[in-house]
């Protein structure tokens, strides 16, 4: 057997040089693009979850998204309701004073237009319209839900859902009939009032307290769903925030390069590729040629 | 006692057999860097002795023969090596294409079945909001397109392996025949009594290039001429007779045919070895089977978002219509879903006739949410549509580092190999240096006799 050093050891000479110079380059564009997996090639293995990991970041993004819209959603239906618990306390407060039968059928008078007005102003409380749409028309939103007399309700009983959380959705309005209409359809309940007062009946008048209550209680129910729900969006927004953490943390562990590892890998290849080219240019400069 | 004149004769062969040394010394050197070349070296005995009397006298050196090195194990083992390398190196470009059409970036095709039904969710919080139907047509129409840009692309592979297999025939059929007509050459020169060493060389290459094209597997016939053949037994080379492969154009593809004397052959990927091997099956097995996954996702996204979706009422108020088109691939036989991803299309180009609800009420989205929660769904054998693509792009992952690996394992082994065989029959330019030396030496002393013969002469003429 023969060392032919012309052949053999150039070609492994050279193949090491590739070799190692191909890694080195891989390194490289490793530390460029910040990605330990950047093709699936990388590591078959976890490109399962990388996608899916990015597909769990943008769903849970637009659950935040959608948490903050049925928020805001209810907030500004929740300004409306305030007014309308309001003005149906007042609604009470006036039938309180009605219902005195020191009261001069002239000052009940003044309270039935009273009255009127709380009335008509619930009717433009009811078909309040934020950015072209009836807050509280179900799905009708572009259609006037309440007219007529005695006022009907034109819009439907449904709610919006918006999805929250996988699987889970949330109403992100109020509809006008579990609002106004029913059980205790408000816009009666201050006509009978207002009906009462003019017929100066106090017995009549204090017989609409009841109804009064249910009403505004009513509303008040509702309200406090709102501020529930309202309340469960902010816990669900934390809790979503923290997943998405969680999970861009994991997708980072899965695709991402560990720099600190990447370049120490730099340095130790760098070095061995130095050696490589040191011995090539050594092994070329030992000749018996030289030497006769 | 010999005579002088003999002696004279002794001096010459030794000055011959030096010269025919260094000359094969030379020739080696010269061919130090030559692809295949083997080392030569020669073979020098001893001339037939003179008997005069009881004394046998030596009449000097002859080169007998020029041998060449080798050993026909290693060159055995070549031929099946280059034919493993040759398979993945082969496979290697296209598939490392495939993975770059099927890429797990956020641009890949999870990222749009992602958007778009991100753009259903979106369209949930205003139903009759136009931007948000514009931007659900839009998502449909990325997505679509990514299909068909899929399809396209993998098609174009197959057209690129198509060429390269077309490029690559010529060669093979020039290389099958140049095998041939060295058969009969090598056998008329080695009858004729002369030495055929380059030859050999040259048909020794030949084979281990058309092994590394083809996968040949080769036996020495009686006549000592190197016939090769495939996997399969089907004759490529047989004495001094050449098949010749020809290429058939069938539903887009290369199709190779062998002629072998009066008889042609239909070879498929698993006849062959080598590049063809590695080309082939990537063409005919991997890329099929990376179209009719795609053509499946393809085909059930669109099939689940038309069901849900042609249950809705569009703002128009009338009975939505599918989102999605598909053509029905023409063979019945066929999956429904085969041609999907070349196919989709997005039927609907009004935002207006985007369904978000099952009545024509502005504020209707139940239909979105039923959209959007297609993604959710274990469509496809349990997975959803992404977690499908991302089973389909480790696929493609997968076979790229596993070609990867085995590459890297066979080209290791060939270097190996072909470190072996120069240690065998390669040319060590310091070995030859020496001989050189050895050789010059020599031949100084036989001149050197030579000129002590002829003084001797001298003498004697003068006596």
């Amino acid at each position: 057997m023969i060392i032919t050093r012309d052949a053999s050891v150039y070609r492994t000479l050279q193949s090491n040089l590739n070799k190692n110079s191909t890694a080195l380059n891989e390194l490289y564009v490793k530390t460029s693009t910040g990605l330990e997996v950047a093709k699936a090639s990388d590591k078959p293995s976890v490109v399962g979850s990388i996608i899916t990991g990015r597909s769990d970041i943008l769903k849970g993004e637009r659950y935040v998204e959608n948490c903050t819209h049925v928020q805001d959603s209810l907030s500004m239906a929740e300004t409306y309701i305030d007014s309308i618990e309001e003005l149906m306390t007042r609604a009470k407060e006036i039938a309180v004073a009605g219902a005195n039968d020191s009261l001069s059928q002239a000052d009940r008078n003044t309270l039935a237009d009273e009255v009127n007005q709380l009335q008509q102003s619930l009717l433009d409380l009811a078909n309040t319209q934020v950015d072209g749409r009836y807050l509280f028309a179900g799905y009708n939103d572009q259609t006037q839900p309440f007219s007529g007399s005695p006022t009907t309700y034109y819009g439907t009983n449904d709610h919006q859902m918006i999805e929250t959380s996988p699987g889970s959705t949330v109403a992100k309005n109020i509809t006008g009939e579990e609002l106004f209409m029913s059980p205790v359809n408000l816009f009666t309940t201050l006509e009978d009032l207002a009906t009462a007062l003019q017929s100066g009946d106090s017995g009549t008048i204090s017989s609409q307290l009841t109804p009064l209550e249910d009403a505004a209680e009513q509303v008040r129910t509702r309200q406090s769903q709102l501020g529930n729900t309202s309340a469960r969006m902010d816990d669900m927004i934390t809790m979503h925030e923290n997943s998405l953490l969680l999970m861009q943390s994991a997708l980072s562990r899965d695709q991402d390069a560990d720099l600190t590892e990447v370049l120490s890998e730099i340095a130790k290849m760098e070095l061995s590729l130095e050696a490589t080219m040191q011995v090539t240019a050594r092994v070329s400069a030992l000749n018996l040629m030289d030497y006769l | 006692m010999s005579s002088l004149i003999s002696s004279l004769y002794a001096g010459a062969s030794g000055l011959f057999t030096s010269q025919t040394a260094v000359q094969v010394v030379g020739n080696n050197i010269a061919n130090v860097n030559t692809e295949g070349y083997s080392r030569q070296t020669v073979s020098i005995t001893s001339s037939t002795p003179l008997q005069q009397g009881s004394l046998l006298y030596g009449t000097g050196s002859t080169v007998d023969t020029i041998d060449r090195a080798g050993d026909s194990f290693v060159t055995r083992q070549l031929i099946a090596q280059s034919a493993a390398c040759g398979e993945y190196d082969a496979a290697s470009t296209p598939l490392a294409d495939i993975e770059q059409i099927l890429d797990i970036s956020d641009s890949s095709l999870s990222s749009d079945i992602d958007s778009f039904f991100d753009a259903w969710e979106e369209l949930s919080t205003n139903p009759a909001g136009t931007t948000e139907r514009q931007q659900v047509l839009q998502e449909a129409e990325n997505l679509a397109a990514h299909c068909n840009r899929i399809d396209q692309q993998l098609t174009d592979v197959v057209d690129g392996i198509n060429s390269t297999i077309e490029s690559m025939v010529p060669t093979l059929n020039d290389q099958l025949q140049q095998v041939a007509e060295l058969n009969t050459t090598i056998m008329q020169t080695e009858r004729a009594g002369g030495d055929a060493n380059t030859l050999r060389d040259q048909r020794d290459l030949l084979v281990q290039q058309v092994s590394e094209t083809c996968g040949a597997t080769t036996y020495t016939d009686t006549n000592g001429m190197t016939c090769l053949q495939l996997s399969n037994g089907l004759p490529l080379v047989t004495g001094s007779a050449a098949s010749t492969f020809a290429i058939t154009q069938t539903e887009g593809r290369a199709q190779l045919d062998l002629t072998s004397g009066n008889s042609t052959f239909t070879v498929a990927y698993q006849d062959f070895g080598g590049e063809l091997k590695g080309l082939l099956a990537v063409r005919d097995v991997t890329i099929p089977a990376m179209q009719d996954d795609i053509d499946r996702l393809a085909y059930e996204i669109a099939t689940a978002v038309n069901g849900v979706h042609t249950t809705g009422i569009d703002k128009n108020g009338n009975a939505a219509a599918d989102l999605f088109t598909l053509t029905a691939p023409t063979d019945t036989t066929a999956p429904v879903w085969q041609g999907a991803a070349a196919t989709i299309t997005v039927a609907l180009d009004d935002p207006d006739l985007i369904a978000a609800g099952t009545t024509s009420a502005t504020g209707d989205n139940s239909l979105t949410l039923r959209i959007a929660a297609l993604r959710d769904t274990g469509a496809i054998d349990g997975s959803t549509f992404t977690e499908e693509y991302a089973r389909i792009a480790a696929k493609a992952g997968l076979l790229v580092s596993s070609n990867e690996q085995k590459l890297s394992a066979s080209s290791d082994q060939l270097d190996a190999l072909n470190s072996k065989r120069d240690t065998i029959a390669g040319v060590s330019t310091d070995e030859e240096m020496l001989l050189l030396i050895q050789y010059q030496a020599g031949y100084e002393a036989a001149s050197n006799y030579i000129g002590v013969v002829q003084e001797m002469m001298d003498t004697l003429l003068h006596m």
